[in-house]
């Protein structure tokens, strides 16, 4: 099965290169693609340099599209099986077995990599960032019935079902895709699980996940499962 | 201050926007970032409607002694705020359309130049 791992990055110079190296190492089967969304640094050639497939936007477009960039990517080259990880450093490599093994021998659809199922690593959060994923949690939980602990994880690994429909449809939203996508794809009639991984709190540079807008986030997550509810409820085609 | 009929024709009003703006996001005609404020507006005008104390208490803070007036300034510099955001949303589409009109033409006029010397190749191997 061909594999593939998209990073978006964004200014991540000082972390590409560790990352990079350290799949190339753990998994060399893989092939991995970084979509520089015009980074400022030279995070793309570090990341030429360290071997990757890099896809450089003409312009910054946000984290969202730089995935589905990644997924168009994959849908073209005829990928199987599809990994997405975070280009800060906070996902460790290790985990990538992990989700791509629900999918390869599991038959899941979407495979979310949970921070909260690791018995072994506590993670620290915020007060503040922690209640929000509480909430999203339960809001999760009374929508499709099934306790997802890390809603918000960008670590994931999906199947040949899903990341050609993610880049073919304008439903993937463009900033940041998180719980209601989770949703969604439930709704649709895909199969998705969590499996344990490992991450790191954030010590370099800031985060793209950073509280900056954390009340037009919910706002805008609330509004966002609202509407997918609706739209099941019209039994609307997935477009 | 504001009669019965008046109130329930604005609410009215305001309930039927929001359906519309909900109804567009339904369809994916509006993002929903474009659509959180004008929902926002909707709300507001519920709530100021139906909660007259709050609207006149509102009134009296900033200044104003006829609360009519402060819908007007309200509406008004709500307007301005969303042509604000238009002006600057329509500033960055300028500016990453004329970044992918000069991307596409340096692509096609390299296309040309590499179609060019492929034929030169067929015609003389």
């Amino acid at each position: 099965m061909r594999k593939l791992v998209i990073i978006p990055a964004y200014n991540e110079c000082k972390n590409i290169k560790g990352i990079i190296d350290e799949i190339r190492r753990l998994y060399p089967e893989m092939d991995i693609l970084v979509i520089d969304d015009c980074s400022v640094d030279n995070t793309g050639e570090i990341a030429k340099k360290c071997g990757a497939k890099v896809i450089r936007h003409l312009f910054n477009n946000g984290y969202g599209a730089s995935l589905q960039t990644g997924y168009k990517y994959a849908d073209y080259k005829n990928y199987d099986i599809v990994a997405q990880m975070d280009g800060d450093g906070q996902h460790d490599p290790k985990s990538l077995n992990d989700l791509i093994n629900k999918v390869e021998n599991e038959g899941f659809d979407f495979v979310i990599g949970s921070r909260f199922l690791n018995s072994a690593r506590k993670y620290r959060m915020p007060l503040l960032r922690k209640s929000g994923m509480r909430f999203f949690q339960l809001l999760i939980y009374l929508l499709i019935n099934k306790k997802i602990s890390d809603p918000t994880s960008g670590y994931q690994a999906m199947g040949k079902r899903v990341f050609p429909f993610f880049a073919k449809s304008n439903v993937f939203p463009s900033d940041y895709p998180d719980a209601d996508i989770i949703v969604f794809l439930h709704f649709a009639g895909f199969r998705v699980a969590e499996v344990p991984v490992v991450m790191y709190e954030r010590f370099t540079g800031p985060s793209i996940h950073s509280g900056i807008k954390p009340i037009y986030y919910i706002v805008k997550m609330l509004l966002s499962l609202l509407v997918i509810r609706f739209n099941k409820k019209k039994g609307i085609e997935i477009k | 201050m504001i009669t019965l009929k008046a109130k329930i024709i604005i609410l009215l009003l305001a309930i039927l926007l929001f359906i519309y703006v909900f109804n567009l996001i339904l369809k994916r005609r509006m993002r929903i970032e474009h659509s959180i404020l004008w929902l926002m507006v909707c709300l507001v005008i519920v709530i100021m409607t139906l909660w007259q104390n709050f609207a006149t208490g509102l009134a009296l803070l900033v200044g104003i002694y006829y609360p009519p007036s402060l819908y007007f300034a309200l509406a008004i510099l709500f307007t301005l705020m969303m042509l604000f955001f238009c002006s600057v949303e329509i500033s960055q589409l300028k500016e990453q359309n004329k970044t992918l009109n000069q991307e596409m033409a340096i692509i096609r006029s390299l296309l040309n130049d590499y179609e060019a010397k492929e034929s030169k190749k067929e015609v003389s191997p």
